[in-house]
């Protein structure tokens, strides 16, 4: 499996596509932390517009990188991971070369593993390159502003296990998106199908919580509310405001991150399935 | 199912065999010593005995749903042999190819292939399917990387080999059909593979290229691989192949060698006067069965040699011959005689039986 895994990274290493879409996610992190910076510049000084302006001073200062930072690698990051997924598993069905390629890979199952650890390699290139970028960008703006520069207590150790709770929240994602792509073997369908979730659940979720009883609870389910509650271990439970803005409890992380295992678990094992047993249309 | 992959024994190195490998520009393999004297042996202690089994398939079908793409296809190629796969369009060639190169899972039946399939088996399989946005060269290199142990010398010789070298560094979505489709023959080569699967080689090769594959197949088997060939161009399977097998709608409806089946098809054609009488008079000689009259004018099923031997015994009895003309037929008579039908149409006898169900 070694030697595919070299076969994968070569061919990857030689394509356009993960280092442009490496530019751009480092390109928009950026762009964000320019935006926010201007918007602090020119922010009201009425009362209201003094709180905003203090809570986005403390997104911006260098020690909220390991936090309001990396939430916001996580919501881009996840995005071109996504693109990434569907890409190099559809583009083997479209182009035809899945057919040169399979016979001479140590199986399906290797095949699609080794597929697999190259996606969540990417998401751990783009979260470590994120992080970095938005920690120069924060530097930048807390020199310029003036602001708070303390890191704080464990500022590095609470950043590595920010970056694995970013790490760990899109692993469903990623899965779900090697699922529809082997499914419909469409990177469109995938990229369609699990950026639709995405952005389609708090809608759902906002209904269904409205429906009361049974269906109250469902939300606890859904991909976001335990994303945040994993991407929130550090206020374990009762932060307000995830990064798609609900505003109810969060469940329990641990219960968050077992959801999410499953979800992980469960496209992963049906993607393996289908993949196995589908036939690869020589023509 | 029962599907198995596996040597049928060990591998032994091949007797001495009048090889054309000196002919090539760079040797295919790299096993050996360099210096190959012509006509000596050049064959890879990696490649499987001539005659050895390389490929063979017991009771091979594959369902989708309540179509029945292959029914029980037993198939066997041998080291050294070019074996011809043919049959119309949707005949179950190509499922019956993917079900050989672990593409298409078999609904029954077994594939035996000599040798691990990742490295034994080569194929190209209709249009050759290739990294666009890589070149050439690493297209290959992509390949050898994932099976090991593929020295970049030989990915080199390969490209020399199929022309290449030159643009090897060019990305492969910009290489002309003949270039992508020479570039799919050195990565069916890449493993130096005993058996290679040739599934519409000459698609889109222009005549000079499809001369150059037609050049290449019997060299390549002359070095002791096995070559499956399976192809509409009938001319060009009578061409090079040794061994053909012809299937319809999934079954199998021939094999044997060419030459036999040429042969069944051969007849001497006679103009006498007194047909009938002629007829019964050439039946009477020793290894004539079958003589047909066909608007007055006789068929003789026999050896072409036999010529002398009917003007011999007609002139004998007082019949005296208009003409005689040797008649070879081809492939192309034996298999739409087989097969019932030019491709894609139903044959007679299932037009007949179509008309009397409905």
């Amino acid at each position: 499996m070694l030697r595919l895994l070299h076969s994968e990274w070569f061919r990857l290493r030689h394509r356009a596509l993960p280092w442009l879409l490496l530019g751009i996610f480092l390109g928009v992190v950026l762009l964000i932390y320019l935006l926010m910076w201007f918007v602090l510049g020119s922010s009201s000084t009425t009362t209201t517009g003094e709180l905003s302006r203090t809570q986005l001073q403390d997104s911006l200062r260098i020690g909220s990188v390991d936090d309001a930072g990396l939430q916001r690698v996580e919501q881009f990051g996840l995005l071109f991971t996504v693109i990434l997924v569907a890409s190099i598993i559809a583009t083997e069905f479209s182009w035809g070369t899945i057919r040169t390629i399979l016979p001479r890979s140590s199986g399906r199952a290797a095949f699609l593993t080794v597929k697999l650890i190259v996606a969540a390699a990417f998401a751990a290139v783009l979260i470590v390159a994120g992080f970095a970028v938005s920690l120069a960008a924060s530097a930048g703006v807390t020199w310029a502003e003036g602001l708070d520069s303390s890191l704080g207590h464990n500022f590095w150790l609470h950043s590595l296990a920010g970056m694995g709770r970013v790490f760990f929240v899109m692993l469903p994602f990623v899965a779900m998106a090697a699922m529809v792509s082997l499914w419909t073997r469409s990177s469109a369908a995938a990229i369609g199908v699990t950026l639709g979730i995405m952005f389609l659940e708090p809608v759902i979720m906002s209904v269904v919580s409205a429906a009361g009883g049974l269906l109250e609870h469902l939300p606890e389910l859904f991909f976001m509310k335990n994303v945040n509650a994993v991407l929130d271990f550090r206020q374990a439970g009762g932060r307000e405001g995830g990064i798609f803005g609900e505003s109810t409890n969060l469940p329990n992380p641990w219960q968050a991150a077992s959801v999410l295992l499953v979800y992980t678990a469960t496209f992963c094992s049906l993607a393996y399935w289908r993949f196995l047993k589908r036939d690869i249309q020589v023509v | 199912m029962d599907l198995a992959f596996g040597p049928f024994g060990p591998l032994r190195r091949t007797q001495a065999v009048r090889s054309l490998v000196s002919q090539m520009k760079v040797p295919l393999r790299s096993a050996g010593p360099a210096e190959i004297a012509p006509g000596q042996v050049a064959v890879s202690p990696h490649l499987p005995p001539q005659g050895s089994c390389v490929l063979r398939t017991l009771g091979l079908t594959k369902r989708f749903g309540e179509l029945t793409a292959v029914d029980g296809l037993d198939l066997e190629v041998q080291a050294g042999q070019v074996h011809g796969f043919l049959g119309p369009n949707g005949s179950g060639k190509s499922t019956t190819v993917g079900m050989i190169l672990g593409l298409i899972r078999p609904t029954a039946g077994r594939i035996d292939v000599a040798g691990d399939p990742r490295r034994s088996v080569g194929a190209i399989v209709e249009s050759p399917a290739f990294y666009p946005h890589l070149s050439g060269r690493d297209n290959l290199r992509a390949l050898a990387i994932a099976v090991g142990g593929i020295p970049t010398s030989r990915i080199d010789a390969l490209l020399e080999d199929v022309g290449l070298t030159e643009r090897s560094h060019g990305p492969y979505h910009t290489y002309s059909m003949g270039m992508k489709q020479r570039l799919g023959i050195a990565a069916t080569l890449l493993t130096d593979p005993a058996l290679v699967i040739l599934d519409e080689p000459t698609n889109g090769l222009d005549p000079a290229g499809q001369a150059e594959i037609r050049e290449l197949i019997p060299r390549l088997a002359h070095e002791g691989r096995g070559i499956l060939l399976a192809s509409h161009l009938l001319n060009e399977v009578q061409l090079v192949c040794d061994q053909v097998t012809i299937i319809r709608r999934g079954r199998l409806v021939e094999t044997g060698q060419v030459r036999n089946l040429l042969k069944r098809g051969s007849y001497i054609s006679v103009e006498v006067a007194r047909a009938a009488e002629a007829r019964s008079l050439l039946l009477q000689l020793p290894g004539i069965e079958r003589v047909d009259v066909i608007n007055g004018t006789l068929h003789v099923f026999a050896d072409a040699h036999r010529g002398p031997e009917i003007t011999r015994q007609l002139a004998s009895y007082g019949l005296y011959l208009a003409s005689m003309t040797k008649h070879e037929s081809t492939l192309e008579e034996v298999f739409l005689g087989l097969t019932g039908e030019v491709a894609g149409e139903t044959s007679p006898r299932e037009s007949t039986s179509v008309a009397a169900a409905s």
